[in-house]
């Protein structure tokens, strides 16, 4: 799956303004997506129910690719190709994919002093 | 009254295999006796393997009694067969200490046994000895098998009991039937009450109604939904703000709505979650800071324990990437103060936290066997995905687990098949729009669990149950959808976990039932 959020350089909680500017003609970002691939990312991205489910598996795509590890095991199989699906959700170098932007996490919880 | 039903019905069907020497080798005038002693069971008296059936049983219950057979075989070998006559008169006394079944039986002997004096025809004259030998033997016989008759299933006793136990058994199951439609009629009512009129919470901070799913409790200052207590699914009206005062019925608005797209799935969830009393308060400990976090909370815990959070935060976090869950909820599982399990829990997958995720995995992975981890993806399906509903999120989410399982693609596709019936969708692309070109509106919105939990009751239901949503309510489709979402609920789906997993399809079998119900009246 195509990451266009990533593409664009844009978080997957970004707003319809945000999204629509960064797919402007002639943006700066736009150059990396192929133009069926910015065909597609404004057709989606443009459309509130289509963006809400596409941005809920962006951000799951970002769970799974730092869970993937789990593949790894003699446990486990890879009948999906995952490696290949996932390749565009690395977001180490990123913050929390997870969109707290609606909530105010308590600051003063305990720290466990044991484990 | 049952009993004696199992009884009578293990006798008709333990014809056993049982050879039938032991029957031949006792001689004809024995045969004769316990055929007549057996004559009350007019409806085994042609049958051969009964008749060894009784031996073999009588040998088992009093073995004495089998000497004497031997012993009237032995007579029968040296002074040559009995007469027929003979061992009439034997049985005649037979008669005398047989139980009374057998005395009422007796005139009916001659229209019953027609065959038995021809086929036992003597080919010597009578011995009186031996004649006197067999009658003693006989009534001695009679006397050994007189208690074992007792214990004979089938006996005339049981035959005119046996329809009347039906007959009662029958009126019993309508009457339980008819409880339950009533009790299901009453939950509806109240379940429609609730949606209309707000209860009010409890100042003392206890829950305003225990275990009814609607509790709510104060924490500090603010009076907030506990994540511990039970959540009826349909208390989507159920307000308070943050000063504990009761907000009335909610406008629609998804502020005021607390039942939430959570509700119809991850409340579930929280109707079992294990309680802060199975929690130490060394576990309830907050773990935000460490990366490893949920890693290190479940340290401490029992196998099955660390395996219930695990599914349970399998659970949530499937609901809220798929964002069910009430936003007023989310906000405050991160404002309150509170630190039990269940709370916890809710964080970590609020916050798509992947080491959390990657860590229940190691721990399903190790920790369960294979039809563990197969079960749980039963136990995923059935609640969690709807019909005509599978979202792409859930698609991709269950195809990982199976890889993560070792399951692989075509066991998950089998599983889904046998759940829901028709072919599991293939792997979303919603990043292509060919993708999207067959999704329709009402797939979106079905999709969409927080305005489904919008909408009114009978919306909920039909989505519940993968029903079309316009149209005219087709009986026969629905009770057909509601059995197979219930035979996704059965207990013994998930029997290789625990009672955790169970009651989770235990109460959301019980959401399909009230819709069930629900949508009944309203085609009634």
């Amino acid at each position: 799956m195509r990451n266009y959020f990533k593409a664009l350089n844009i978080s997957s909680a970004a707003k319809r303004e945000e999204i629509a500017h960064a797919l402007r003609p002639n943006s700066d970002v736009t150059h990396s997506l192929s133009e069926k691939h910015l065909s597609d990312a404004q057709e989606i991205l443009m459309h509130d129910k289509r963006r809400q489910v596409y941005t809920n598996n962006v951000n799951f795509f970002q769970t799974l690719h730092e869970a993937k590890h789990c593949l790894a095991t003699p446990f486990a199989v890879d009948t999906h190709q995952w490696d290949y699906r996932l390749e565009e959700f690395d977001c180490s170098e990123h913050e929390s994919h997870a969109n707290l932007s609606d909530v105010e996490p308590n600051s003063d919880v305990e720290i466990p002093k044991q484990l | 009254m049952v009993l004696l039903l199992l009884t009578a019905a293990a006798g008709f069907t333990s014809q056993p295999a049982i050879s039938e020497d032991l029957f031949e080798d006792i001689g004809a005038s024995a045969q004769i006796a316990i055929t007549r002693i057996c004559q009350p069971l007019q409806f085994f008296k042609s049958s051969q393997a009964y008749r060894a059936c009784l031996l073999q049983q009588l040998k088992n219950i009093n073995p004495s009694a089998e000497p004497f057979f031997r012993q009237l075989a032995s007579l029968n070998a040296e002074q040559g067969t009995a007469q027929n006559t003979a061992a009439s008169t034997s049985s005649a006394q037979t008669q005398t200490t047989a139980p009374s079944e057998s005395n009422a039986a007796t005139t009916t002997e001659p229209a019953t046994l027609p065959a038995q004096p021809s086929q036992l025809e003597p080919s010597s004259t009578p011995n009186p000895n031996t004649t006197n030998d067999l009658a003693k033997l006989s009534t001695t016989v009679s006397e050994a098998i007189a208690p074992w008759l007792e214990k004979i299933p089938g006996k005339p006793l049981s035959l005119v009991l046996l329809p009347l136990a039906l007959l009662i058994l029958l009126l019993t199951a309508i009457a339980l039937r008819l409880r339950r439609k009533a009790s299901a009629r009453k939950r509806v009512k109240i379940a429609e009450a609730k949606a209309t009129f707000q209860l009010r919470p409890d100042p003392a901070g206890k829950p305003a109604k225990p275990n009814t799913g609607t509790a709510t409790r104060a924490t500090g200052t603010s009076h907030q939904e506990s994540p511990n207590q039970p959540r009826h699914p349909h208390d989507n009206t159920e307000t308070t703000n943050d000063t504990g005062v009761s907000t009335g019925v909610s406008t629609g608005a998804s502020k005021g709505v607390i039942a939430s797209a959570e509700a119809e799935t991850v409340a579930v969830a929280n109707t079992t979650t294990p309680s802060q009393n199975q929690v130490s308060e060394s576990e309830l400990a907050i773990f935000e800071t460490s990366r490893h976090g949920f890693e290190n909370w479940l340290s401490s815990a029992t196998p099955q324990r660390r395996r219930e959070m695990c599914s349970e935060l399998f659970i949530l976090t499937m609901a809220y990437t798929d964002n069910r869950f009430d936003p007023e909820l989310k906000k405050r599982i991160f404002k309150t103060k509170e630190r039990d399990a269940n709370t916890l829990i809710k964080r970590w997958a609020f916050k798509h936290d992947s080491q959390a995720l990657a860590y229940a995995i190691r721990v399903f992975q190790t920790d369960t066997n294979k039809d563990q981890r197969s079960q749980f993806i039963d136990l995923l399906m059935a609640l969690l995905v709807t019909e005509k509903a599978l979202t792409p999120v859930q698609n991709n989410f269950l195809r990982f687990l199976s890889d993560a399982f070792g399951m692989g693609r075509e066991q998950l596709e089998r599983q889904y098949l046998r759940a829901f019936g028709e072919q599991m969708p293939s792997m979303p692309r919603p990043d292509k729009l060919t993708w999207w070109e067959p999704i329709d509106e009402e797939t979106l919105f079905r999709w969409d669990a927080q305005s489904v939990a919008l909408q009114p009751t009978k919306i909920r239901y039909l989505v519940l149950l993968g029903l079309p949503l316009q149209g005219k309510l087709d009986q026969e489709s629905m009770l057909a959808n509601y059995r197979r979402a219930v035979g996704r609920c059965h207990r013994e789906r998930v029997n290789q976990l625990g009672e955790f997993e169970q009651e989770l399809l235990t109460t959301r079998r019980k959401q399909f039932e009230l819709a069930r119900d629900a949508l009944m009246e309203i085609t009634a």
